[in-house]
C-alpha cells in the first residue's frame, strides 16, 4: 500500500548520514534503510559502530559534522546480547534493564542531534511453561518498566529523541515477521526482514521530517471514499455512512481517522467530481458525517479533471504539490493523478472496505516528530484564511483589501516556549525561505543563549484574528555588521507585505540594540523559493558576490534607509521586549 | 544472467553494477565480508521473494552460487 516509487524533489538536502550505535548485529537493516530513504530522494551514508563499544561511543557524544545535511544517530540496544543468560533461568532481567536505561540516558544527555532510541523485546521463549512464578513476574515487570521509561524519555524530548517502538513492530508482525533465527546463532543478528523494514521505515520517516520533506495536506474524494455510494444518485438518505452498521461504519471510522489527523495539524481539502450543493448538504446535514465544512481548508467540487483541481488547491493553499496526499476509490482517477502529478502521493481506497478505517494510520505519511499548538489550530486558521479570500473578492483594489485587513505584526526575541514552533517552521517552510537552512532544535537553543546571535519571531494578526507565530529571523552580529542567516515566513501570511514590514522592524531593532551599521543577507536558491530571488534587492540591498556554499550575498550600508523603505503604512508593527 | 541480481549485489557491496560479474565472490571482492554477506542475503531474498535455507547460506558466497540457488527455487535471477 505504501507508495515506494514516489520520488520527491524538495529542499536542497539530499543526503542523510546515519550513525548506528548498537549492542548486537543490525547490519541487515542496510538494504531496507537505503531503499526507504531513496524512496523520498535521500541518499544514505550508513556507519555502524563496534560490537562491544556502544558504551564508549555514547560517552564520546555526537561529533558535529561540517556538512549541512541531516544527521541521525540510531541507538539500537536489545536485551539479547546484554547478558549471556538471556532467556534462561538465571537471567538477571532487572540488572540488564537498568544497564540499557543507563546507556540510553547517557546518550540522551550527551546528544544534541536527533537520536533514535527503541523499546526492547522480552525473550519470546522462556523456560517456565505454565509454572509462571515470581521469576517470570520479575522479568516481565522489569521489561514493562523499562519500555515505559524509554517511551517517557522520547516523549520528553520531541523532535530530538525519536522512539522506534520495537514492541509495536513485534505486536504487528508476530514471531515470523520479527525473528530470523538463521542469523541469530551464526551472527547474533536477531531480526527478520519485515521487522527491519518497519524499523528502517521509522528512521527514514524521521530523516524526511528533519530534511523538510513533509506531507502537509490530505485531499479526499467524496463518493465511495468519505461515504459509500454516490450522493448525486443515492441522495442524502441513501449514502452509506453510519455509526453502527456496515458498510456505512467503515466510512464513519475513516472520517474519524481523518479528523484525528486534522487535530494533529494536517490540512484537509476535498476534490470530487460532484455537484457542490450535494456534497455540502452531506457535510452540513448528515447526522453521521463527522467531517464538516469548518474542517476544510479548501475544496474543488466540480467536473474538472482531478489533476487540474489538485494543482489549483495546492496553489490556493500556497503549498507544494509534493505536500499533498490524495485518496480516491477510482483506480483510473488514481492512475491519472499519478501520471499527471507524480509529486502527489496517491492512496487508493482498499477493495476490502474493512481496511479503509486504518488506511491513513497504516501509511502514516504525515509523520511529524512533535505536535505544536499551531498544529492543533491549523484547521481553524485555514478556515479563516478562506474567509479572507472571500473578503479579497469583494473589495475593489489590492490596496483597499490590505487596508481593510488591518494587519498587525508583533515582533519579539524568541524564548524557550517558542523552540518547538521555530524548529517546525524551519523544517516546514519552503516558499518564502531565503536560505532554507534547516537548523535543528539544538542549534535553535544555541541561538537563544549566544550573545552574538539573534532569533526574532513574529506573530501576525488581522481583523479575523491571529495567524500565530509565522515568521522567523536569525541573525549573527560581527561588530557593526549583522549577517541575516535565515528569514522565513509561513505561506499563510504572504501576499500582504508582512515580509517588508518585518525587515523594517528587524533593521530598526538591529540599529537601536546592536548599533548595526551594515546588514548582510543571503539568498540560497532552492527548487521552491525562486519567488524571493529578488527580495533583498526589493528591500534596498545591493548584490555583494557569492558565498562558498552558493548563496548569493547582499548588503545594505544604510540601515535607516532600509527601515524607511520597507515600512508599510497599512501594517502596524509592535516590538515586545 | 545479468542486471537485477548484479544490481542488488552491487548496491550491497557499494560498487558500480558494472563491477559485478558471475565470478564476483567473497574470495575476490574485498568488501564481501561476513556482514556484507548477511546484507546481500537479506537484499536478495527481499528482491526475489525467496527464503534461503540456513545450511545453504554459508555456501552462497559468489554471484554464480546465488544465481544457481535462485534458479533452483524457480526464480529467474535476471
Amino acid at each position: 500500500m505504501t507508495n515506494e516509487s514516489v520520488v520527491v524533489e524538495s529542499s536542497g538536502i539530499h543526503s542523510v548520514s546515519v550513525q548506528v550505535i548498537r549492542n548486537f548485529t543490525v547490519e541487515a537493516i542496510a538494504p531496507f534503510l537505503t531503499r526507504a530513504l531513496a524512496a523520498s530522494g535521500l541518499s544514505a551514508e550508513l556507519r555502524f559502530g563496534g560490537f562491544a563499544t556502544a558504551h564508549q561511543e555514547i560517552a564520546q557524544g555526537d561529533m558535529p559534522g561540517a556538512d549541512r545535511g541531516v544527521r541521525i544517530t540510531v541507538l539500537a540496544l536489545g536485551l539479547e546480547e546484554a547478558s549471556p543468560e538471556f532467556g534462561h533461568v538465571n537471567w538477571p532481567a532487572a540488572d540488564v534493564c537498568e544497564h540499557i536505561l543507563t546507556l540510553v540516558r547517557m546518550a540522551v544527555a550527551a546528544w544534541n542531534s536527533p537520536l533514535c532510541i527503541n523499546t526492547v523485546l522480552a525473550p519470546l521463549f522462556q523456560p517456565w511453561g505454565l509454572a509462571r512464578g515470581s521469576e517470570f513476574i520479575e522479568i516481565e515487570n522489569a521489561i514493562v518498566a523499562l519500555n515505559s521509561e524509554l517511551r517517557t524519555i522520547a516523549a520528553a524530548a520531541p523532535g530530538r529523541v525519536i522512539l522506534c517502538d520495537w514492541e509495536h513492530y513485534a505486536r504487528l508482525l508476530g514471531e515470523q515477521g520479527t525473528y530470523d533465527y538463521r542469523f541469530w546463532y551464526s551472527s547474533r543478528a536477531p531480526f527478520a526482514a519485515p521487522f527491519l523494514k518497519l524499523y528502517a521505515g521509522d528512521i527514514a520517516k524521521a530523516a524526511n521530517v528533519l530534511s523538510g520533506r513533509i506531507r502537509k495536506c490530505l485531499v479526499l474524494d467524496c463518493d465511495n471514499t468519505l461515504w459509500g455510494g454516490v450522493v448525486g444518485e443515492d441522495g442524502l438518505d441513501g449514502i452509506q455512512l453510519s455509526t453502527d452498521t456496515v458498510p456505512g461504519r467503515y466510512y464513519y471510522e475513516f472520517q474519524r481517522s481523518v479528523l484525528d489527523l486534522v487535530e494533529r495539524g494536517v490540512i484537509l481539502a476535498l476534490c470530487s467530481k460532484n455537484n457542490e450543493a450535494d456534497v455540502m448538504e452531506v457535510l452540513n446535514n448528515h447526522p453521521d458525517c463527522m467531517i464538516r465544512r469548518k474542517h476544510l481548508a479548501g475544496w474543488r467540487i466540480n467536473w474538472v479533471s482531478k489533476s487540474e483541481s489538485l494543482a489549483e488547491l495546492a496553489d490556493e493553499l500556497k503549498i507544494g504539490l509534493d505536500s499533498l496526499v490524495f485518496v480516491d476509490d477510482n483506480p483510473a482517477e488514481c492512475e491519472l493523478v499519478r501520471q499527471m502529478l507524480p509529486q502527489v502521493i496517491v492512496l487508493q481506497v482498499p477493495d476490502r472496505h474493512e481496511q479503509l478505517p486504518s488506511l491513513l494510520f497504516r501509511n502514516d505519511l504525515f509523520g511529524a516528530l512533535a505536535v505544536t499548538d499551531a498544529d492543533r489550530t491549523r484547521a481553524e486558521s485555514y478556515r479563516v484564511q478562506r474567509e479572507r479570500r472571500d473578503l479579497q473578492r469583494t473589495v475593489k483594489s489590492p490596496e483597499d483589501y490590505l487596508a481593510l485587513l488591518g494587519t498587525r505584526v508583533v515582533l519579539r526575541r524568541a524564548g524557550e516556549p517558542d523552540v518547538a514552533r521555530v524548529v517546525q517552521l524551519l523544517q516546514r517552510t519552503n516558499q518564502f525561505n531565503l536560505t532554507t537552512r534547516r537548523h535543528d532544535e539544538s542549534m535553535v537553543r544555541e541561538l537563544l543563549t549566544s550573545p552574538s546571535a539573534l532569533l526574532l519571531v513574529c506573530e501576525v494578526f488581522d481583523r479575523f484574528g491571529s495567524m500565530g507565530l509565522t515568521g522567523v529571523l536569525v541573525a549573527f552580529r560581527k561588530g557593526s555588521v549583522t549577517e541575516i542567516d535565515s528569514l522565513l515566513l509561513s505561506c499563510r501570511v504572504l501576499g500582504r507585505d508582512v515580509e517588508f514590514a518585518l525587515v523594517a522592524a528587524a533593521a530598526d531593532w538591529l540599529q537601536s540594540e546592536w548599533n548595526t551599521e551594515t546588514i548582510d543577507a543571503q539568498f540560497m536558491p532552492s527548487a521552491k523559493n525562486m519567488q524571493c530571488a529578488d527580495f533583498w534587492e526589493r528591500c534596498g540591498f545591493a548584490r555583494n558576490g557569492t558565498a562558498v556554499d552558493g548563496a548569493i550575498r547582499f548588503r545594505a550600508v544604510d540601515v535607516t534607509e532600509v527601515i524607511s523603505r520597507n515600512n508599510r503604512p497599512f501594517i502596524t508593527v509592535e516590538v515586545e521586549t | 544472467m545479468t542486471n537485477k541480481l548484479f544490481t542488488v549485489i552491487a548496491e550491497m557491496l557499494e560498487v558500480p553494477s558494472a563491477a559485478v560479474t558471475a565470478q564476483t565472490s567473497a574470495a575476490n571482492e574485498e568488501h564481501w565480508d561476513s556482514l556484507r554477506h548477511m546484507q546481500i542475503i537479506f537484499a536478495v531474498e527481499d528482491a526475489f521473494g525467496v527464503h534461503f535455507r540456513d545450511e545453504e547460506i554459508p555456501l552462497l558466497t559468489s554471484v554464480q552460487a546465488i544465481s544457481d540457488a535462485l534458479t533452483s527455487y524457480g526464480v529467474n535471477p535476471v
